[in-house]
């Protein structure tokens, strides 16, 4: 019998592997299921919320219509993150990660596969609820290289979470509970922001925890990518935001990394 | 042993088992007491000054029906699991009647239901819900949430006997729900939707259920949205309880 | 090539304080099976962890295949292949797919993937099934696909984890074949069992475990030996059980206790004609007796001196397992099985 020539060093076999993973990870969610949320859930919230929404705050003069689509970006780069964090665990459970470990498989080609795969599913959702809100009156009215940004911010966002949930995911190897733990503090962390309501809509001793949770200034800023006059102040506030997030939870993702079985 | 005899034997089984499981019984206890605070301090100041009553009067009989009929998705995981498991298929050759298995599952839910009634409206209670109707509405008021309930329950079986995985047995009811609730009176009275979608807005099953708690709680009509519930209900019981036995039983 | 495929001296790992594995150390022949036999929670697996670079050890010396397993892991891992307990495979996948992503991921270029795949389902009797989704298979056929998917490049070092635990005779015969035909082509292997029958019909050499330990080591009939080739189970209704125990143990020091079973182990067949002849002197009546291979209890209770308290459980467990994985068209969700043990 022979032995394989190569071993898994080297940055050709971590983009190479890395591909091969993502591109397995896009299968799990090329189901006919996936798509039909990709394009349901959009419509379901933006015009789901604008119907419940629109006509209380048109009263109150704010634009429903534009004021929204953001919020939904950010909720659902949260249900990336989530999702990925429950297939990290099923990898864990089925042992398809353990198969990977003993495997020459360039341990950064796991993380790298799992990156790619949550950044394309992340940027096919901001470009799908873009033109979902678009029917609702939503524009990109500060041009393309703010709606690049948009877009940008977004994944990165998505990203950030998606190393905390599989820090989570890898540690726990139970699926369903993930799915169930990760839904809780996803669920209070977008309602108790400035997804749906802006934050002078909240009691007054609330507003201040409002405006400065991570959720509210990363969909502030997303707003304001998305506003005519795109405020850079707002956008620095998030693009640290989630550098924090992503260092913090980076470094969680990789010790559970080194340790999971 | 009478149909009656095992199907409660069944109830209590699943009962059991609801009460035994923390991660159950948070989902569904837990999961509206936070749903109803949230929705407070994020709804609460906008819709305030566009209705007479309070926003809790409307948004705990709100919560109530929501957890109920999202709860359902737990009820078609259970009844999926139950399929796949073989439990059905033991039960099946045992000489009991083929419907006691469905009453049973029924019969638990409807256990956890008027639990989750209860400590929805409890909770309310601190945060300023009353009933103003009295004591035999406040029965009523657990009595509609109950027959507001058995529609999603033959829906819940129907999904669990039909779908692939208890995945997509949750997702397949959780998404619809939610619309649901967007879409009713729960959160916002019916004023505060545009002039064309609200005919569609009145007749969602938990718009009607939802008015009829609001007239046994705070007070207003509540005959004719008891028949309009009673109606679902009916349409329910005729249309997906005999889909869903015939799946069952497959 | 060197003359051992695997080296184990001194190895030492233990989880939370709790040593699994104590001073364990053997050799595997290049080119031989050797079995390792041990009841579950016996080490088995963590010997097979620290061996194919998931674990590391907390002491002692791993070679596999001439190269360190701390030292190099990179270099073992292109060495080996590795079937574990559980299919590690991707439900979603076909089995087609499952080992061309295999094939990919070894950096083989699509073409020869794709060959490799094809030539893999056609050899392990998996073509009728090649696109079907994995979710599909029966318990045997993930057992198959999981071998075949750690085939797909080659490789000198072989484990095989328990690679027939919850399988049905058949599917265990046809297994046993693939494996046999793995060693014929020149790899070390090392397989675990809890099943004396299966290393002593594949293994060339078996070392038993006990609670992290060798208990015991050579050919499967130096290891018969010891235990004496054969028992002697006796039925015995209940009055009579007590006085049939004690008459017994005047014959031999070892008797266990099945239900309403009797074991001694014997020599000699004609052992059996002395225990009749014993009982009957003593006016005990008794329903059977008949002479039998050693089952895997009572090699432990003949090497170890005390029944193996934990077999039964975790034959109940393994069992568990073999639903998930056994029943043809079950799928192995852990879901499943974890709400039936639930209620």
């Amino acid at each position: 019998m022979t032995a394989a020539a190569g071993t898994e060093a080297g940055l050709g076999n971590l983009v190479a592997q890395g591909a091969v993973l993502a591109g397995r990870n896009l299968r799990h969610r090329a189901t006919v299921e996936m798509a039909v949320m990709f394009v349901v859930f959009p419509l379901i919230f933006v015009f789901g919320f604008l119907l419940l929404f629109g006509r209380l705050f048109d009263a109150r003069g704010l634009d429903y219509g534009q004021f929204l689509p953001p919020a939904i970006v950010a909720q659902w780069m949260f249900t990336v993150a989530n999702t990925s964090g429950a297939a990290s665990a099923a990898d864990r459970a089925s042992g398809m990660y353990r198969r990977c470990l003993v495997m020459p498989v360039n341990r950064g080609a796991i993380a790298l596969g799992r990156i790619a795969s949550e950044a394309v599913g992340a940027f096919v959702a901001v470009v799908v609820i873009s033109l979902t809100g678009h029917l609702a009156g939503f524009r990109f009215h500060g041009g393309v290289l703010a709606a690049c940004g948009f877009v940008a911010l977004a994944v990165a966002f998505a990203l950030a979470l998606t190393a905390g949930t599989t820090a989570v995911g890898l540690s726990s190897g139970d699926p369903a509970a993930v799915a169930t733990l990760l839904n809780l503090p996803y669920l209070a962390l977008i309602m108790l922001s400035t997804a749906f309501v802006p934050a002078d809509a909240f009691p007054g001793w609330l507003e201040p925890v409002i405006r400065n949770s991570p959720v509210s200034v990363v969909i502030d800023a997303l707003r304001s990518l998305a506003s005519a006059s795109p405020s850079w102040v707002e956008v620095r506030g998030a693009v640290v935001w989630v550098a924090v997030l992503a260092v913090v939870f980076g470094v969680a993702a990789s010790r559970v990394f080194r340790r999971a079985r | 042993m009478s149909v009656a005899a095992e199907a409660a034997l069944l109830a209590g089984r699943n009962t059991r088992r609801f009460l035994r499981s923390p991660q159950l019984l948070g989902d569904a206890v837990a999961f509206p007491l936070i749903l109803l605070l949230l929705m407070l301090v994020m709804f609460g100041e906008v819709v305030a000054g566009s209705t007479e009553e309070p926003y809790i009067a409307r948004l705990a009989p709100g919560i109530v029906l929501f957890s109920v009929a999202y709860s359902s998705a737990g009820t078609a995981v259970a009844h999926h699991l139950d399929l796949r498991g073989g439990l059905h298929g033991r039960l099946r050759t045992m000489p009991i009647s083929p419907v006691s298995p469905l009453l049973g599952r029924i019969g638990g839910d409807l256990v956890k239901f008027t639990l989750v009634t209860v400590v929805t409206v409890a909770v309310g209670y601190l945060l300023g819900f009353r009933f103003r109707q009295g004591a035999p509405a406040a029965l009523g008021f657990l009595l509609v949430a109950l027959l507001f309930a058995v529609i999603f329950l033959w829906a819940a079986l129907l999904v669990g006997a039909s779908v692939g995985s208890a995945e997509s047995a949750n997702t397949a009811l959780t998404t619809p729900v939610t619309l649901l609730l967007l879409l009713s009176t729960c959160l916002v009275p019916l004023s505060a939707f545009p002039d064309w979608a609200q005919p569609v807005i009145r007749l969602n099953p938990l718009s009607t259920a939802h008015s009829a708690l609001l007239g046994l709680s705070w007070g207003g009509p509540v005959l004719t949205p008891v028949l309009q519930t009673l109606a679902w209900a009916a349409v329910s019981t005729v249309v997906l309880a005999p889909l869903a036995l015939r799946r069952s039983m497959r | 090539m060197t003359q051992w495929g695997i080296e184990v001296e001194h190895l030492r790992k233990e989880f939370d304080g709790k040593p699994a594995v104590r001073d364990v150390s053997f050799t595997v022949g290049a080119g031989t099976l050797l079995g390792l036999l041990g009841p579950n929670g016996s080490g088995k697996t963590t010997i097979i962890n620290c061996l194919t670079t998931v674990l590391t050890p907390d002491g002692g010396r791993l070679l596999v295949d001439g190269c360190d397993v701390t030292g190099a892991p990179e270099q073992v891992r292109a060495r080996i292949a590795v079937t574990g307990q559980f299919a590690a495979l991707d439900e979603v996948l076909s089995g087609r797919d499952n080992l061309m992503l295999f094939g990919r991921l070894l950096r083989l270029p699509k073409r020869q993937a794709r060959q490799r795949a094809d030539e893999l389902l056609d050899r392990f009797a998996l073509g009728d099934a090649a696109d079907k989704p994995v979710k599909a298979y029966s318990g045997g056929m993930r057992r198959r696909l999981d071998l075949a998917a750690s085939l797909v490049v080659p490789r000198p070092v072989v484990f095989l984890d328990e690679p027939t635990t919850g399988l049905d005779p058949r599917s265990r015969e046809e297994l046993w074949q693939t494996i046999r035909q793995l060693r014929d082509d020149g790899a070390t292997i090392l397989l675990t069992s809890q099943y004396l029958e299966e290393v002593d019909r594949l293994a060339d050499r078996v070392v038993v475990i006990d609670a992290g330990r060798v208990i015991a080591e050579g050919t499967g009939d130096e290891l018969k030996g010891r235990v004496g080739g054969q028992v002697c189970e006796v039925t015995v209704p209940e009055p009579n059980r007590a006085a049939a125990r004690e008459a017994l143990r005047a014959f031999s020091g070892e008797v266990a206790e099945h239900g309403e079973h009797l074991v001694v182990p014997v020599s000699r067949p004609a052992q059996l004609v002395e225990i009749v002849r014993l009982l009957d002197d003593r006016g005990i009546e008794i329903d059977d007796a008949a002479l039998r291979k050693p089952t895997l209890d009572e090699v432990f209770f003949a090497l170890t001196g005390r029944a193996d308290e934990t077999a039964d459980g975790d034959e109940r467990a393994a069992d568990g397992d073999a639903g998930t994985t056994g029943r043809d068209g079950e799928r192995p969700a852990g879901a499943v099985p974890a709400e039936g043990a639930r209620s």
